[in-house]
């Protein structure tokens, strides 16, 4: 399982391009996070990667063969997806949302088989679900439907995961929840790209940082690389610091008030 | 270093955590065979009532034999009841299946088989076959009822995408242009506004064997193709991103529902006109019930539309002995009805 992405352009429109000439290799057993300003594109190369959306020139291969060819139900068998929100129009349990998640191998015209349940039942409890399972999708919170997507997508069981800022809703315990299955499915070899904006949660989560920048879009191997200060100053603008605790992956962001920007709105 | 996230307090009574999805799929079951079991017997009691009263065991024997020493009693059943229960039972049906379709095509709890325009556009067919004084104004309202929902899908969609609202909104334009052109109509022949009205109104008085025989085939396709879809529209609900993501094209199916179900819709209303309300609250008052699982709130819609209707239009045939249009009915009754409905659930499905 791996994206090859060979020259990538994409943009809406033609004076505002949005990716520039992309070269990006990414691999199974490897979680990747994209960090960057609001409107950069971290979404659009996560739609671009899930094939709704075609890049105005360049290449994407999924295991070698170009994106494109496939058809949605196989692509539905090898990558998932998590939006940042969505809305379900019908008062479904969140049983059976996350039972929906079975639907690309599901025989046409078939009931969901004893094994579909099963694993439902069991990414419920997984997740922390069990207790929602019978309320209705239309009357859960933001952060539970959140779980609720990211519960499917697991049911999906497929070998990439594609997310895109899954946390943004969830509490630091769910957060730091969701963060661990994610780890242990790439430890188990999928490939996950999540886009994220809190700096305390992707270090924890990455292998590797996507970073987009002003100037391009840079992988870093090495994600310490990507969190340093310099960095940060010149892709967001703010003056951060950071200071690690005792040695482990967990660090404190301090950031430095700017004194002039005090009075903005005097 | 994240081990506080363990969740061993889960881990109970898993069966009992999923009972109400278990519990839907019985109670559609038991409610299936209720509402089946109200349609046979409700179809032979019709078939004897009205005007003239016919006992139980003689419509039976007529049915089944075909043959009675009583000549007009035959002809009765045969010629006049039958084709009209059936007719009902068939129109119920497509508009209570159809409506179920459209809401969740369009993603919208408030759409019916009418939101599109269809029903304008068969009423203006209509009244244009009478205007130009046709015999048979009823496939003149066919065919305009299927233009009017194909120039819709051709102005609600774009190159790649079919949207819900766009859809709406080109329903709501199409469908005032043919209300003012049959407003317009209504003008130009003033003394003959009342079988304008008749379309408007909705009935089913007088349906012959011909409407049957148009009637039944695109009901049994429409029923068979909603069997196939029932399944991709829960998907649908979803949103069309998810629906994607899962291996559907909402486009492909929201197009395909469309256009099969708009030959059932309009030989509907160009047979019975516009009869309210069926589409629109068969649905939600089952979803209520069994929940919004296609595969099960389909079949159950199309029953119960097809009894409701079948009891709206017989009923005051039935015990008064009087004719008045199903659509008034369906409408008077439907509407209070449906205002209970929005009351009780507290809008909170509806926002």
């Amino acid at each position: 399982m791996s994206y090859i992405v060979e020259n990538l352009s994409f943009h809406y429109l033609p004076q505002k391009p949005i990716i520039k000439n992309l070269y990006l290799n990414l691999e199974r057993g490897c979680s990747y996070v994209l960090l960057g300003t609001n409107g950069s594109g971290k979404t659009t190369l996560l739609r671009i990667l899930n094939g709704f959306l075609k890049p105005v020139s360049g290449s994407i291969r999924l295991n070698s063969i170009d994106l494109h060819s496939y058809k949605r139900s196989k692509i539905a068998q090898l990558v998932s997806f998590v939006p940042q929100n969505y809305a379900v129009h019908f008062p479904f349990t969140v049983y059976e949302t996350v039972l929906m998640g079975r639907y690309p191998y599901k025989a046409n015209f078939f009931d969901y088989s004893q094994e579909d349940h099963r694993i439902t039942v069991s990414i419920l409890e997984k997740t922390g679900l069990i207790d929602l399972a019978s309320k209705k999708i239309t009357e859960i919170s933001g952060g539970e439907k959140q779980r609720v997507a990211l519960a499917r997508s697991f049911c999906q069981q497929t070998p990439i995961l594609l997310l895109d800022e899954p946390f943004s809703n969830l509490d630091i315990h769910y957060s730091l929840f969701f963060i661990q299955l994610l780890k242990d499915l790439v430890r188990k070899g999928s490939l996950v790209v999540t886009s994220v904006h809190d700096l305390f949660m992707a270090p924890l989560l990455a292998d590797r940082i996507l970073f987009f920048e002003p100037q391009g879009v840079s992988l870093y191997v090495n994600k310490e690389k990507a969190l340093q200060p310099e960095v940060l100053k010149r892709v967001f603008q703010v003056d951060l610091d950071f200071q690690y605790h005792d040695d482990s992956e967990i660090r404190w962001i301090y950031p430095n008030f700017q004194k002039e920007k005090e009075d903005i709105f005097k | 270093m994240m081990t506080h996230c363990g969740f061993t307090r889960v881990r109970s009574a898993i069966p009992d955590r999923t009972r109400v999805f278990f519990e839907r799929k019985k109670r559609a079951g038991i409610l299936i065979f209720i509402l089946l079991s109200g349609l046979v017997v409700l179809f032979f009691f019709f078939c004897g009532s009205g005007f003239i009263q016919i006992p139980f065991l003689d419509v039976l024997t007529i049915m089944f034999n075909r043959t009675s020493e009583n000549q007009i009693w035959q002809d009765v059943v045969f010629n006049i009841r039958l084709p009209r229960i059936l007719g009902s039972m068939l129109i119920g049906g497509i508009l209570a299946g159809c409506g179920t379709l459209f809401q969740a095509v369009l993603l919208n709890p408030l759409a019916s088989p009418f939101t599109l325009g269809i029903s304008s556009g068969a009423a203006f067919g209509g009244s244009l076959a009478l205007y130009l004084g046709y015999q048979n104004p009823v496939l003149l309202a066919f065919f305009w009822g299927l233009a009017s929902l194909m120039i819709v899908i051709l102005l609600g969609g774009t190159r790649k995408t079919l949207h819900p609202t766009r859809l709406i909104l080109s329903g709501v334009i199409v469908s005032s242009i043919f209300s003012a052109g049959i407003s317009f109509l209504k003008y130009l022949f003033k003394e003959e506004v009342s079988s304008v009205l008749f379309w408007i109104m909705g009935s089913l008085v007088g349906l012959t064997w011909q409407n049957i025989t148009l009637l039944l085939p695109f009901s049994v396709i429409l029923f068979i193709m909603l069997g196939l879809v029932s399944d991709s529209l829960n998907i649908l609900c979803l949103g069309d991103d998810q629906a994607l993501q899962l291996g559907l094209n909402p486009v492909f199916i929201r197009l395909f529902a469309l256009i099969i179900s708009s030959f059932a819709i309009a030989a509907a209303v160009s047979i019975g006109g516009v009869i309210g309300f069926v589409g629109l609250i068969v649905p939600h008052l089952f979803r209520i019930v069994i929940g919004p699982d296609h595969r099960l709130l389909l079949p159950i819609s199309i029953i119960g539309g097809a009894l409701l209707l079948l009891v709206a239009d017989n009923i005051v045939r039935a015990f008064f002995q009087l004719e008045i249009p199903v659509g008034v009915i369906t409408t008077l009754l439907g509407g209070p009805f449906f205002c209970i409905l929005l009351v009780k659930s507290e809008g909170q499905k509806y926002q």
